[in-house]
């Protein structure tokens, strides 16, 4: 069985691991680099009687491919349904050329799909011919991580009523890390609402710029368009502005008189959702 | 087993905890009511490591609950350990922080690698089964072993190509790795199976090489005939085959603890109950495993 001759370890697993990757699979990368007998593969893998060593980790090629590709499905499971199974798998194989899975978790395999989605001159086609996809990978996303988001306590009206009137402008809201805004540009928020297996998504028609916010309480992840005051001032909120800042925004945008009651009334919306965690 | 025959010599740190399932989000919520109610039919669970490496949510919350009622074993399948990279030590940080949390009995992966150049090909690929590999991944595992201050195990993988440089049969390879690194082993029975039908080596003559006192856990699963090869894929009930690799390994080990996995197609968990019986069946007609025992294993 042994020879002298052994490659070392890491070229060997280098070799493997480039043609288990290969979009086209083993065979066929094995052609394009002028082996199409494999000679140069037969130095690493051993074939036998009953197959060839390049239809053994073909094996592992097919296998690479269809579990993330799974998982990306599961992961983007209305955009698969609003593209169609066909396009996302050619999604994916492009996918994983710019982005190979880098993270010992499955799980983190998709992070990056948005951005790819979004700017990578690969995924151009993809763009145009649905121009609202980037946004709805987003907002896929943003829910994949809220699902599993660390959970500090979250701030009750309770805790609010603790809090002496003297320091309310200097209250600083700490949102929960599941608590996310997104910004779209098409209304793909609806695909994700009122979702039934009779009824697959109709993706939108026209552009429409809308804010969502999405957080989980308890185990549900759950998500909800706002108004446009609402997503720059829980944005604001996000970036550290004090609540007596957010009431001088407020005040700027629907006069002094009915700031007040707006801002209050936001607030205890946002602790009544369980957006806000207790500091 | 012959009464007369001394008991082989077990790993102290994994005692007999009976017959275990893995841990599967599907079977959440019937777990945690049939747990309350005192009603499971398994023993203890196992995890998949990475699916609880996460900040917050249900899963570890599910994970911390199920604890409480019955012991966890955490299976890794991103140890990464016959990679030519670098250990991941941010996993290893996140690995060491999830066993402080849930107390595992033990911590196991795969001897096996799944990635090269900071690449993950979320596989369990066969390594060169070679002296100098037996020397690379041992010096790994003996850095993990210090690292989450405790022994590992090692699990043999199926596989479906061979090294052409091999030099060493699978069995040997994992026996040597196993006593370099002073880790244990966690004798998957299935991939016995379908390695040496794969690779045409006798599977018998694999399980009488495996160094008994090493053995932390046995695993059983189904598998697909795929052509001319048979393929690991978990999404069947443990073939009549295995079952009698299985009495084998447990008449030569004595009693293992013991898993069912069943990954895809999963049936529902009286399903996996009845396959947990049908192996504590075996162990209690092989080796006399009884449940008195199994929770005396388990308390000390």
């Amino acid at each position: 069985m042994a020879s002298a001759s052994a490659p070392r370890l890491a070229d060997a697993q280098r070799a493997v691991a480039r043609l288990v990757r290969a979009p086209e699979g083993v065979r066929t990368a094995l052609a394009e680099a002028g082996d199409p007998e494999g000679a140069s593969l037969a130095e690493l893998v051993r074939g036998d009687e009953r197959l060839s060593g390049a239809m053994r980790l073909e094996v592992y090629a097919n296998a690479y491919f269809h579990r993330i590709r799974e998982a990306l499905e599961d992961e983007y499971a209305v955009l698969t349904e609003a593209i169609g199974p066909a396009a996302m798998n050619d999604l994916v194989a492009a996918y994983l050329l710019v982005h190979p899975p880098c993270d010992p978790s499955l799980r983190w395999a998709g992070a990056r799909l948005p951005e790819f989605l979004t700017s990578h001159p690969v995924a151009e086609p993809f763009r145009c011919r649905w121009p609202w996809a980037p946004d709805l990978a987003r907002l896929e996303w943003a829910r994949s991580l809220a699902f599993d988001a660390a959970d500090p306590p979250v701030l009750a009206r309770g805790d609010l009523a603790s809090i002496p009137p003297e320091t309310w402008s200097d209250l600083a809201l700490e949102l929960q890390p599941a608590t996310q805004l997104v910004d779209l540009e098409w209304p793909v928020h609806r695909l994700l609402e009122g979702r039934s297996a009779s009824s697959p998504p109709a993706p939108p028609s026209d552009a429409e710029r809308t804010a969502v916010c999405v957080w989980r309480r308890d185990e549900a992840v759950l998500q909800r368009a706002l108004e446009p005051l609402e997503a720059e001032l829980l944005a604001r909120a996000q970036q550290g502005e004090r609540f007596g800042e957010l009431c001088e925004r407020a005040a700027q945008a629907l006069g002094e008189e009915a700031a007040a009651a707006s801002a209050g009334a936001l607030l205890a919306r946002w602790v009544d959702d369980g957006l806000l965690a207790r500091r | 087993m012959d009464s007369k025959a001394k008991p082989p010599l077990r790993p102290p740190e994994a005692p007999f905890l009976g017959v275990g399932v893995g841990l599967r989000p599907v079977h959440y919520a019937d777990v945690l009511a049939r747990a309350a109610q005192g009603t499971l039919g398994v023993d203890w669970f196992e995890v998949i490591s990475e699916n609880f490496l996460v900040p917050g949510g249900r899963p570890p919350r599910v994970l911390g609950a199920v604890r409480s009622h019955l012991p966890v074993v955490l299976h890794g399948v991103s140890l990464d350990i016959g990679s030519t990279d670098p250990l991941n030590e941010s996993y290893l940080d996140a690995l060491a922080a999830l066993a402080r949390r849930v107390e595992p009995a033990w911590i196991s992966d795969h001897l096996c690698w799944t990635g090269v150049d900071g690449a993950n090909l979320h596989d369990l690929l066969p390594l060169p089964l070679r002296g100098e590999t037996v020397r690379h991944v041992a010096a790994r595992v003996r850095r993990v072993q210090e690292r989450l201050g405790r022994r590992i195990a090692l699990e043999n993988v199926s596989s479906y190509f061979a090294w052409t440089h091999d030099a060493m049969p699978e069995w040997e390879f994992l026996a040597a790795v196993a006593e370099e690194a002073d880790c244990g082993i966690l004798l998957d029975v299935n991939n016995v199976y379908v390695s040496a039908h794969n690779h045409g080596f006798d599977a018998i003559r694999y399980i009488d090489a495996i160094p008994p006192e090493r053995v932390f856990q046995l695993h059983l699963a189904g598998h697909s005939e795929s052509g001319s090869l048979l393929i690991d894929t978990h999404d069947h009930p443990v073939r009549d085959e295995v079952w009698a690799l299985f009495a084998h390994a447990v008449r030569r080990l004595g009693p293992v603890s013991t898993l069912i996995e069943w990954d895809d197609e999963i049936p529902p968990l009286e399903r996996l109950e009845e396959e947990a019986s049908r192996a504590r069946a075996i162990l209690e007609a092989t080796c006399g495993a009884s449940n008195g025992e199994r929770q005396r294993a388990a308390a000390g």
